[in-house]
């Protein structure tokens, strides 16, 4: 076998295979081509591929209308393209067409769902529930009546699994197939990921005192979750993996400065957090304490931020001539 | 017997009345806030003649909208006798809630005489008839009988209590005793009693007279002076304020910084004993003196308020988990046109004795200038399952004076028999 013609469908799986035992192969609509397409944008003899003088594969787009196309760039009808490169990919009309030689390096071979298999997985939901459940229990006064548990212990796996069926119903409309175990995998690891900084980054800024921690923490939920949307989307339209991080990463990346401009305007501070909260108990009371006297004297930090905001109010309403605005 | 002397002294108040409205119909006056360019009416209120060059006093909560804007406002005067004019603003006593206005063009109602002010060496006697007159929600000039009840108790700002209705629209009308003189100034009424009013003591009405009769027409915003009036107002107040000891909160281990009762009012509240939860005592202190300055900003007033929490029904996990939600569960104002947003100062304090959390937001005033806000919100860090949270608000303060009721608050947290005090 001189080389192997793949047609790719539009999901990135061949379609159809053609063994190449002779040059030149030749492409089209017509039934005495060596390769027939069902492609009404293709013309009876539509393009033919051979070696050129050093041996190369090249392609000639023969007399019609639409010719090829190989990435961005056009090749007219009577025109030749080599097919140089690790993927001699290029498109006959509406139909993507892959050459394969021998010798060509192979992609890995890629594991059967994600790394640790489904016993991980199961690790990570199970922590996820156990840690759903302590939550419950932690907000729950002593004695609570038994139904008062249901929203834990049947609620929080009955979202996760509707959120794994949905992404597995996706799986199989795009990939053929279900694809359960490696969505269940991302949504369990991207809980256990949004928790465990939501426990954190919490506990970091009481302990410390360094306020910015506490104030990260209101991101983790659609930073995590941005990147759940990426693995799962991986797992669904594999090949297209970059493209769908860079539009998540760019809308995260919008999102977040939006948020942060809004909170800035509405509120006069960059995070939704006005002050860090939690309060450690006395056994972790491990920060620095400062006199009553500094505390009150380190107030007087804030005056030139709100005489600012004075001075821009009060430009503002020179501006517009406002009288009053009360 | 007693239902003939019933009849006699019910008909000696409507004499009473009748004679006094007949004496002062000519110098009351309805005071009208017109939106300039237009005839239609922004607030209506009520106001006297006190002086033959054609003054007259009446709520500052009348005319704010003109003080505060006079360019899109203009005043006018309706009197009994249906007679209309122009009037000019001269000055107010924003924390008296007065104003002092006076007639553009005094010749239409010139020789009507004035209202005078009862001497001070004169005072009301409790039970005393006071009449009250005014235009009340605009249906017509009106008097109400009623009662003088002395000053109204734990007010910082000296308010006599008027056993009678007030009704909006008779703001800044005059309250009369038997022989026509002005005792007080209408100003307000409290919606959840019956018959319990109140009216700003006519000395203050006198005094704004004595000193602005010959002032200029006001043309532009009064935010200076109003800040001014307002910035003396709160020294007064917090040097009274931090002058006097908190007092005991009562608990078995904290000292908590609960104020006197002389301005201010406490009411405690906790959860039900048979609770399983978290135990909680509250107490909330707030004073009912404040002064406004428009609808959306009511300013020159404190408030004191505290939680002590128990949590040794919970155990320490879960009572850690309800006593940093309680932190969190506070409100600090959000940037309005009148205001900035609040820029907050936090950190672990050590107090007499207690390890403190504690958090001082401020906001600053965007045309009152030099007054602010001042927010603290303290919680004890000594316990595993028990722990006291308070919050301290001082509107419309100077920084110097925020600091000042800071460190007056802060040292109002301590440990019961540990610490000076």
């Amino acid at each position: 076998m001189l080389a192997l013609l793949e047609v790719i469908d539009r999901d990135g799986r061949v379609r159809q295979t053609v063994p190449v035992m002779a040059w030149p192969l030749r492409l089209g609509r017509a039934i005495d081509n060596d390769v027939v397409l069902d492609d009404p944008h293709l013309a009876p003899h539509h393009a033919q591929i051979e070696p050129d003088a050093q041996g190369l594969p090249e392609v000639l787009a023969l007399p019609g209308v639409n010719g090829l196309q190989r990435g961005k760039r056009r090749i007219p009808p009577g025109q030749r393209l080599a097919l140089a490169g690790p993927d001699r990919q290029f498109v006959a009309g509406q139909t993507r067409l892959r050459l394969r030689l021998p010798g060509d390096t192979l992609d890995p071979e890629r594991p059967l769902g994600p790394s640790g298999g489904h016993r991980a997985t199961l690790a990570f939901a199970l922590a996820f529930w156990l840690w759903s459940l302590f939550g419950q229990w932690v907000q729950q006064d002593p004695g609570a009546k038994a139904a008062e548990w249901l929203p834990s212990l049947l609620g929080v796996p009955l979202a996760v699994l509707l959120w794994t069926v949905m992404w597995t119903l996706v799986s199989k409309l795009f990939q053929h197939r279900l694809d359960f175990w490696p969505h269940l995998g991302v949504a369990a690891r991207g809980l256990v990921v949004i928790e465990l900084l939501l426990l954190v980054l919490p506990w970091a800024s009481a302990l410390s005192g360094w306020a910015l921690p506490s104030r990260l923490a209101g991101g983790v939920p659609m930073g995590v979750g941005a990147a759940m949307l990426v693995a799962h989307a991986r797992i669904v339209r594999p090949h297209l993996q970059r493209a769908i991080a860079m539009v998540v990463l760019v809308v995260f990346t919008l999102g977040t400065a939006v948020t942060m401009a809004l909170n800035q305007q509405r509120l006069d501070r960059w995070f939704d957090e006005l002050y860090t909260s939690l309060l450690p108990p006395p056994s972790l009371l491990w920060a620095p304490r400062v006199s009553p006297e500094d505390f009150v004297a380190g107030s007087r930090q804030l005056l030139p931020r709100l005489e600012a905001e004075v001075r821009q109010a009060e430009a503002e309403r020179r501006e517009v001539g406002d009288e009053e605005d009360d | 017997m007693g239902a003939a002397t019933a009849a006699a002294t019910g008909a000696d108040s409507g004499d009473a009345s009748q004679r006094v409205y007949a004496r002062a119909r000519d110098k009351l006056l309805q005071v009208r806030t017109l939106l300039r360019g237009q005839d239609s009416q922004a607030s209506v209120g009520s106001g006297f003649l006190v002086s033959e060059s054609g003054h007259l006093i009446t709520n500052y909560h009348v005319v704010s909208q003109y003080a505060l804007r006079p360019g899109q406002f203009r005043l006018t005067y309706t009197s009994a006798d249906g007679r209309q004019g122009a009037l000019q603003l001269l000055d107010v006593d924003v924390v008296h809630d007065l104003a002092l206005l006076k007639l553009s063009d005094p010749q239409p109602l010139a020789g009507r005489g004035v209202l005078t002010f009862r001497p001070a060496d004169e005072p009301m006697q409790r039970g005393e008839r006071i009449h009250a007159l005014g235009n009340p929600l605009d249906v017509g000039f009106a008097v109400m009988g009623g009662l003088f009840n002395g000053r109204v108790e734990r007010n910082f700002l000296p308010t006599l209590f008027f056993g009678g209705s007030l009704s909006p629209g008779m703001s800044g009308g005059p309250a009369l005793d038997d022989r026509g003189r002005v005792i007080g100034v209408n100003v307000a009424a409290r919606r959840d009693g019956e018959q319990v009013s109140f009216l700003v003591p006519a000395s203050f009405a006198e005094a704004l007279l004595l000193r602005s009769r010959l002032a200029p027409p006001v043309e532009q915003p009064m935010h200076p002076r109003l800040a001014k009036q307002l910035l003396e107002h709160q020294d007064r107040l917090v040097a009274a304020f931090v002058a006097q000891p908190w007092r005991p909160a009562g608990h078995p281990r904290y000292r908590i910084p609960v104020p006197q009762e002389d301005f201010m009012r406490c009411w405690g509240s906790s959860n039900p004993a048979e609770s399983r939860g978290l135990q909680f005592e509250r107490s909330d202190c707030a004073m009912d003196s404040r002064v406004f300055v428009s609808p959306s900003l009511i300013t020159g007033h404190l408030a004191v308020r505290h939680e002590a929490y128990d949590g040794r029904r919970l155990g320490a996990l879960r009572f850690s988990d309800r006593y940093s939600r309680s932190f969190r569960n506070e409100q600090f104002g959000h940037a309005s046109r009148q205001q900035t947003g609040p820029q907050c100062h936090e950190r672990y304090v050590q107090g007499p004795g207690l390890p403190l959390r504690a958090l001082m937001c401020l906001r600053a005033h965007k045309r009152l200038a030099g007054l602010h806000d001042v927010s603290l919100l303290v919680a004890t860090l000594d316990g595993r399952d028990q722990g006291a949270q308070g919050r301290f608000d001082a509107y419309g303060v100077s920084v110097a004076n925020a600091e000042k009721l800071a460190q007056h608050y802060l040292a109002g947290f301590g440990v019961v028999d540990a610490g000076p005090r």
